[in-house]
């Protein structure tokens, strides 16, 4: 399997929320990138996936 | 810790009392004779009446029995601390139950005549040229309570004793007002009235500026007053009609969805794929995605309470 396009639908607030965690967090890394973080980190703290 | 005493008094069974309580000065509510006795307690900004006390913002901050360090809140639109806590000797406080009231013991005990905790706290605040209609949901001292396994509340034995009391500072003027709750024929009061003393204190400078200097203290622009209000004036009639040149002005609209691409590598999408399995996630990959951001956003940056079942982790 390669990787799959998944399309999140956010409105402009949870918009603002993620860019804000990307400036205020993560050096201002890309909305996926954040994105992706926050599933493997999320999946690795409730042992989803170990 | 001493402080001054500047006023006191006994609230006798069926009574209640309306008291101007100022910045920085402390409300204490004491039990006297064998204790057991709860005590409802409404709050007013004492400059603007329509600022009031709310247990559901309270609750949401504080969670269901907020004790010593816990805001009193406003309601929404102000959303700002009115008043803490800093002492409570049992721990043991409500802030489901609303309030009791001339109806509830007529439905519930055929009793239409009773002394009960809204009637006492529109006659207290009476004096302040309020209405019935100005009593809110009151933060009810003393009351044990809590929620069973089916999701109903249940008020059980009061648990103070002879000389337990609370404090309460102001960190705006406030009134406000405690009675003796109307509850002698429930658990409520141990199925007897006691009388309470409140008295109120000067606290110290060291006191207000260390409940000043907490984060819950910091101004946002959020907590809204009256000047940022469209309409200003306080209704004075009572009957209801349509204004014909309202415009609506909902606040960040229109709300618009926006697609974002994620190019999710085959790990992940396993990742993604037992999310949705769990059933907790989302119905699709798509929705698993913008959940996990969230509550991943929720566990590691939310200010305050995360509200998250943490029973269920």
């Amino acid at each position: 399997m390669s990787d799959e396009k998944v399309t999140v639908r956010l409105n402009q607030q949870q918009i603002e929320l993620l860019d804000n965690t990307s400036k205020r967090h993560f050096e201002g890394r890309s909305r996926e990138e954040i994105l992706l973080t926050a599933l493997r980190d999320y999946c690795a703290k409730h042992g989803i996936g170990s | 810790m001493t402080r001054d005493l500047l006023w006191e008094t006994v609230l006798n069974p069926g009574t209640g009392k309306a008291v101007e309580v100022l910045t920085g000065q402390v409300l204490r509510i004491e039990q006297v004779e064998e204790g057991g006795q709860c005590a409802d307690f409404n709050c007013f900004n004492l400059h603007d009446y329509k600022e009031h006390f709310h247990t559901a913002r309270t609750r949401h901050v504080h969670g269901m029995t907020p004790t010593t360090g816990a805001f009193l809140w406003s309601a929404s639109p102000r959303d700002r601390p009115m008043a803490v806590i800093v002492t409570d000797s049992v721990g043991s406080n409500d802030i489901m139950y609303g309030r009791c009231s001339a109806w509830i013991y007529d439905y519930q005990y055929g009793l239409p005549v009773h002394a009960n905790c809204h009637d006492m706290q529109a006659e207290a605040q009476r004096e302040y040229g309020l209405t019935p209609d100005d009593v809110h949901d009151s933060f009810n001292f003393f009351m044990n309570t809590g929620i069973d396994s089916h999701g109903h509340p249940f008020i059980g034995p009061n648990l103070a004793g002879k000389g337990d009391y609370v404090e309460v500072m102001a960190l705006i003027d406030t009134l406000m007002i405690a009675n003796v709750c109307g509850a002698d024929v429930m658990y409520t009061n141990n199925f007897q009235y006691k009388p309470l003393r409140i008295a109120i204190y000067q606290g110290t400078e060291a006191e207000l500026a260390e409940q000043q200097d907490r984060a819950e203290m910091k101004k946002l622009s959020t907590q809204r007053t009256v000047d940022q209000f469209i309409n200003k004036q306080i209704k004075a009639t009572r009957e209801l009609s349509r204004d014909t040149s309202y415009v609506p002005q909902f606040l960040n609209t229109p709300l618009v969805l926006e697609d974002v691409p994620v190019s999710v590598p085959e790990g992940d999408l396993e990742l993604l794929d037992r999310l949705v399995h769990t059933g907790e996630f989302g119905k699709d990959r798509s929705e698993a995605l913008r959940w996990v951001f969230h509550l991943w956003w929720i566990e590691n940056y939310m200010q305050g309470a995360k509200h998250l079942n943490e029973s269920a982790s």
